[in-house]
């Protein structure tokens, strides 16, 4: 009876052959989809963590500077506050000072307190506070609240440097006590600074009015904001009060005493001093002004004095006086005139700059000019004259004479007398600064934590590689018969190789897919820890997670890359055996001879390649040398594997004798040729394990402690936020420009990093410090020709060819803070508005200069003349009475030792994170080893069925596949561990993770018994009917 | 003359052993023969020879006027998938793929004109029309091997080559697996070479040569 013809479903095509295979080994293929899924996990996750901390810091920016987009701070020069109507930006005041509450149970030091309006708080805050305002950090370092009390101190402006004479007194400070209004949050401006940082500043907002009252700069402001997203213009804008210049009847003056030494104005020049002693003879007047104008030669002398001193014309007078010297010192120096003529005595105040602490005094008693006065020597007629005649000069000389013994840092001239109007003096307004642009640019070029993190992550990317492709060629090895059957109906190798890959590329892409959605719990694992146990690292940020678009595709596409390729890789192997071989299941036995000399071919580069490296004697070259070993170990692994197929061969006895005993093959020569079978597993296993040992040992000897190069040879590391004028004892002191936080605690790139002003010669008489580069410097002497090394902290007095100033940096500073090196140069603006480049002479290595660039006092001075007294101090101890003295400066020391350490936190705590990544790694290498194992049993079960058959119990066989594979743990620790402690020889007291690589070992040798009792669960002997 | 041999060796170096000696054959278009021997004699090498899976060590093999040994990898595979059809000892089936898709698998690489009619008729022929949609693990061993049969003449081969066929089968499937492959040898017009212990089988077909020691006498 004939039958109707059946349905037919759709003929066979090659999409449907892939699917079908797909679904039907899906077991098979969910170890290998695993592994490209944690590749791509890791992948995409480490660098989505860059994301997230670009993404961070950008939100802290904006938090930051709120809707500011360019600033103009003159430091202590003051402005009128109207000028920011005129220009449409908001007035402040931006000074420096401490905190407390109180009781003084709580302080903090180093706090920005910033006089501001309303104008300032319509530039971001969503809140328009009048009263006292903190910051949430200030007020946790406090901790206040709203409507708790607060102490604020600070220096008020003065108008000549307080390290300058006759600048009047030297400690005085400003209390301000008020309530805490409200403590401002991130959407309110609290983390308002002009520095990138992702940590804010301890920061108080006080009413400007207030705090003008307080500093006694009524109407002035010395910092603009503005928010219009183009610098506001200030030439029209900017006059003679601005540049805190005076023009009264023909005199231009300025309240600062000196005149800027680059103001250019057609004038006759004037200079006036404040003299210790006029003497004629036996006769000498003391405490006088005397100016200096003109060109006449000699002393003229007005009336007076000449009756005082009883000279005449003709007549020697020797003038006393002081010179500043560094640091507060006076010197005084003396000079001889001849008297030109007398003139008569007539009151002009008008010669006279107002010196602080003498302008304002009633009588000469009262005078405080900030050099000593010998209040005995007044007389009575001495106080008559200052009633009459005040501050009008007693004698006259030549400017030029006057200039060479009186000109300083601080100017030349005390006033101009301007013959006509003003109209050729040019005023050149200072420059708003793009903040928000630099802001952005900081964030931008911040330390990659994408790429960093994508590194630390390498092998544990390498690891999970690695196991996909040993279960991609498991799944093969499945199949071979399904290869073999292929190839013998006519599928060429090439057409077997795609269809391998094709099936191979949709476990890749499922894979990646699970792998991006996993990712995003990597890199929130990892932002995780970024935020508890690796803090130091990041100084504290919490970052909010996010990932870009096209992060998402790089990672799609290189795990996706990356997992095509490994199967590329191991399936050759597969599809290139012959039909006949993969079909009957016989595994090709690898030529011995051939790939054992490969083995040992590399083996011997290596180890040439490492005593070659070893030659060098550095760090470099030691670790060089270990990774040559590492190389050299796995090749010679090789050579061993391929040596053992033939141990404990038994030897054809001769006729009559019996074998020889020593040489029959046992259980554990048995288990040693097994390990040889599978050379390419072996040594898959034996790479991973070393690689990783060596990484994790290797890694752990750059560990930082703190060294005595590094704190440069001083106990204490000190700062202070109001300037001392004074030397301290047995101390190196620095002056400081405040800048951007150069360390490794600040992710932002810095842009403008603090400069630090420093005798060099201090620090070179002490050795200080380990230089790690140099850079040659041009002599002084325009005879030599050739360049000559200058050594060391020398180098920040030898002058540039270009004129740039010289600076020595940290070495995490230079190359990581700022991405130089020597040679590059930074620019900067010095107090006047102009820009000048830094250049980078020389490193130091690991130090606690960290943070800043150091440049010689003499060339600070000359840049911020204004800046007075200093701020960081390096001391060989810190009595308590001076820590007493100076804590109204805000004096806060650690020991130099602390301070190093926390910077060294942060490189241990990338080593950490590297070390935990890896040992992740290890873990998974571990993985991949009882999967070798459990494979390798499987795929012999006949063999062990018949073992088992000829006598051997499971216990024995177990003991068997354990001998196999412990050989291979083994190799790997020992070649991985002896690698390593020759590339860390120099070093010296490697911390060897004993436990570690004890637990690895014994993990290894673990898994190997579970894989095993696993694969020999079951009846055996039925494996034997399949041969 | 469809397949010609001469003077064939074939040697393995390590450990040095020869497995085949100075084999002279000829075969016809359409011609039918066993080769049997004792175990170990190089009788599947011999077909695996002819099959174009293996290479000779010395000596020639033409197919069809064309000399193997002259062809590279995807010219052989070429030649395997239109002009020989090979039944092994285990069916080989892929177990994911139902009877019809094993069946078409050779025609994968792109030979498939008419394939699928061709593919159901010669199903129907060994019996197997009513199981087009089962897979391998639905079926016996019997039904297995016919349809690996079917599936090396799907794209009407010259020459099939069976190495011990029945190899896997109880006697009774052995017996109707061995009058399938004459019958089809006969209705096909493609040439038969079967290596086989089974002397039931040798002696259905019209020649029989023996292969002892390597020499095929």
């Amino acid at each position: 009876m004939e039958t109707n013809p059946p349905i037919l479903q759709p003929s066979i095509t090659p999409f449907r052959f892939v699917c079908r295979s797909l679904w039907f080994y899906r077991r098979t293929h969910l170890g290998v989809v695993a592994g490209v899924a944690l590749t791509a996990a890791i992948l995409t996750g480490a660098l989505a963590v860059g994301d997230s901390v670009r993404h961070t810091l950008r939100q802290l920016a904006r938090a930051r500077l709120g809707n500011i987009t360019h600033a103009l701070h003159t430091g202590d020069r003051y402005f009128r506050a109207a000028l920011a109507d005129e220009i449409g930006a908001a007035p402040a005041i931006l000074v420096r000072g401490s905190v407390t509450v109180p009781d003084g149970r709580t302080r903090a030091n180093d706090v920005q307190i910033v006089g501001v309006d309303d104008r300032f708080w319509q530039l971001g805050a969503t809140t328009n506070f009048t009263g006292l305002v903190v910051n949430e950090r200030l007020a946790t370092q406090l901790g206040v609240r709203a409507g708790d009390t607060i102490i604020l101190r600070t220096e008020p402006p003065a108008w000549l440097p307080r390290d300058a004479p006759l600048s009047g007194p030297a400690d005085e400070t400003v209390a301000l006590r008020g309530a805490v209004q409200a403590v401002a949050g991130d959407r309110d401006l609290g983390r308002f600074s002009l520095q990138a940082n992702q940590v804010p500043p301890y920061t108080v907002f006080v009413p400007l009015a207030r705090l003008q009252k307080e500093l006694n700069r009524p109407g002035r402001a010395n910092m603009l904001l503005s928010g219009t997203g183009l610098p506001p213009v200030l030439r029209g804008h900017w006059t003679l009060a601005d540049a805190e210049l005076v023009y009264s009847n023909g005199w231009l003056t300025t309240p600062r005493v000196f005149l800027d030494p680059d103001l250019q104005v057609t004038g006759e020049g004037v200079l006036t001093y404040f003299v210790n002693e006029i003497r004629h003879g036996d006769r000498a007047t003391p405490y006088s002004f005397v100016t200096a104008t003109g060109t006449n030669d000699g002393i003229a002398i007005n009336s007076w004095l000449a009756d005082d001193l009883g000279a005449r014309v003709g007549d020697e007078l020797t003038l006393r006086y002081y010179v500043p010297g560094d640091r507060r010192e006076l010197r005084e120096e003396s000079t001889t005139f001849r008297v030109s003529r007398i003139i008569p005595t007539a009151r002009d105040d008008s010669w006279t700059p107002s010196f602080p602490g003498l302008a304002d005094a009633e009588n000469c008693r009262d005078w405080k000019p900030g050099v000593p006065i010998a209040l005995d020597r007044i007389r009575p007629k001495d106080e008559e004259y200052w009633r009459d005649y005040r501050g009008t000069p007693k004698a006259f000389l030549s400017l030029a004479a006057g200039q060479k013994l009186w000109a300083n840092r601080f100017g030349k001239l005390t006033a101009i007398r301007v013959a006509g109007p003003l109209s050729d003096l040019k005023l050149e307004p200072p420059a708003f600064q793009p903040v928000a642009e630099q802001a952005a640019r900081a964030s931008a070029e911040a330390q990659d934590f994408g790429q960093l993190f994508l590194g630390f992550s390498l092998f544990l990317i390498v690891a999970a590689l690695l196991l996909t492709a040993l279960l991609f060629v498991f799944s093969l090895e499945q199949r071979r018969a399904e290869i073999g059957l292929l190839r013998a109906v006519g599928f060429a190798p090439r057409q077997v190789r795609w269809w391998v890959l094709r099936e191979g590329g949709a476990l890749a892409v499922i894979g990646t897919v699970i792998g991006l959605v996993a990712g995003m719990a990597y890199t929130k694992l990892a932002l995780l820890g970024l935020a508890t146990v690796w803090r130091g690292a990041v100084g504290g940020t919490r970052f909010v997670y996010r990932v870009e678009p096209v992060t998402w595709a790089v990672g799609a596409g290189a795990s996706l890359l990356a997992a095509l390729a490994a199967m590329w890789f191991t399936q050759r192997h597969q599809t290139r055996q012959p039909p006949v071989t993969l079909l009957t299941g016989n595994p090709m036995i690898p030529s011995t001879t051939r790939y054992s000399r490969l083995g040992l071919g590399v083996g011997v580069l290596g180890v040439v390649g490492a005593a070659g490296l070893l030659t060098l004697r550095n760090a470099g070259g030691f670790f060089g040398a270990g990774a040559c070993l590492l190389v050299a170990g796995i090749g010679g692994s090789h050579w061993l594997l391929g040596r053992l197929v033939n141990v404990g061969r038994l030897c054809e006895p001769a006729v009559g004798s019996s074998p020889s005993p020593t040489r029959r093959v046992g259980l554990q020569q048995l288990g040693l040729r097994n390990a040889a079978r599978r050379r390419g597993r072996s040594l898959a296993t034996i790479g991973v394990l070393a690689s990783g040992v060596f990484l994790l040992v290797a890694v752990n000897a750059f560990h930082q402690e703190p060294t005595e190069h590094g704190t440069g040879g001083f106990a204490w590391y000190a700062e202070t936020t109001l300037p001392v004028y004074e030397a301290l004892p047995n101390s190196v002191a620095f002056r400081v420009r405040d800048g951007d936080d150069a360390s490794c605690l600040n992710l932002n790139r810095a842009q403008q990093p603090r400069l630090l002003g420093v005798r060099p010669e201090e620090l070179a008489r002490r050795g200080a410090f380990r230089f790690v580069g140099q850079a040659p410097s041009l002599p002084a002497s325009a005879e030599r020709t050739t360049r000559m090394v200058v050594p060391q902290w020398e180098s920040l007095s030898a002058p540039q060819p270009d004129g740039a100033v010289p600076a020595i940096g940290d070495e995490a500073t230079v190359k990581w803070a700022l991405g130089k090196k020597i040679g590059d140069t930074v620019e900067y603006t010095d107090e006047r508005g102009r820009s000048f480049p830094v250049r980078i002479v020389g490193v130091v290595s690991h130090s606690i200069l960290q943070g800043g660039l150091m440049i010689a006092e003499r060339n600070f001075m000359e840049k911020f003349p204004s800046t007075a007294g200093y701020r960081v101090f390096l001391l060989d101890a810190v009595p308590e009475e001076l820590a007493r003295s100076l804590a109204d400066k805000g004096f806060m020391a650690v020991p130099a030792a602390r301070r190093l350490a926390e910077f060294a936190q942060v490189e241990n705590t990338y080593l950490a994170i590297f070390q935990a990544l890896g040992g992740l790694g290890l873990v998974l290498g571990s993985v991949g080893l009882a999967l070798v194992v459990w494979r390798n049993v499987l795929e012999r079960r006949g063999e062990l069925a018949l073992l088992q058959a000829v006598g051997f119990d499971r216990r024995a066989l177990r003991r068997l596949v354990v001998s196999e594979h412990w050989l291979l743990v083994t190799l790997g620790v020992g070649v991985g561990l002896g690698a390593a402690l020759v590339a860390v020889w120099p070093v010296g007291g490697v911390h060897v993770p004993v436990l570690t690589l004890a637990a690895l070992t014994a993990g290894g040798l673990g898994w190997s018994w579970l894989a095993a009792r696993a694969a020999l669960r079951g009846p055996l002997l039925p494996a034997l009917r399949n041969e | 003359m469809l397949l010609e041999l001469t003077h064939v060796s074939k040697s393995y170096a390590a450990p040095p052993v020869t497995v085949l000696r100075d084999v002279n054959l000829q075969l016809a278009a359409g011609d039918a023969l066993a080769i049997v021997g004792p175990s170990g004699s190089g009788k599947s090498t011999l077909l695996n020879i002819i099959g174009a899976l293996d290479v000779p060590t010395r000596g020639r093999v033409v197919l069809d006027g064309r000399e193997l040994s002259a062809l590279d990898e995807s010219a052989l595979a070429a030649i395997r998938n239109r002009q020989i059809g090979f039944v092994f000892q285990l069916h080989h089936l892929l177990p994911q793929c139902t009877v019809l898709e094993n069946v078409l698998i050779p025609t994968l690489t792109g030979f498939a004109d008419g394939a699928q009619e061709r593919a159901v008729r010669l199903l129907g022929r060994v019996g197997l029309q009513d199981r087009l949609t089962h897979r391998p693990g639905q079926l016996s061993g019997g039904e297995c091997q016919r349809v690996a049969v079917v599936r090396a003449l799907i794209n009407q081969p010259k020459l099939l080559l069976a190495d011990e066929p029945t190899g896997s089968l109880d006697h009774a499937s052995a017996v109707n697996l061995g009058r399938l492959l004459r019958e089809l040898n006969k209705e096909e017009g493609v040439a038969l070479i079967v290596v086989t212990h089974s002397l039931e089988l040798a002696k259905s077909l019209p020649r029989v040569r023996e292969l002892r020691d390597g020499v095929l006498e």
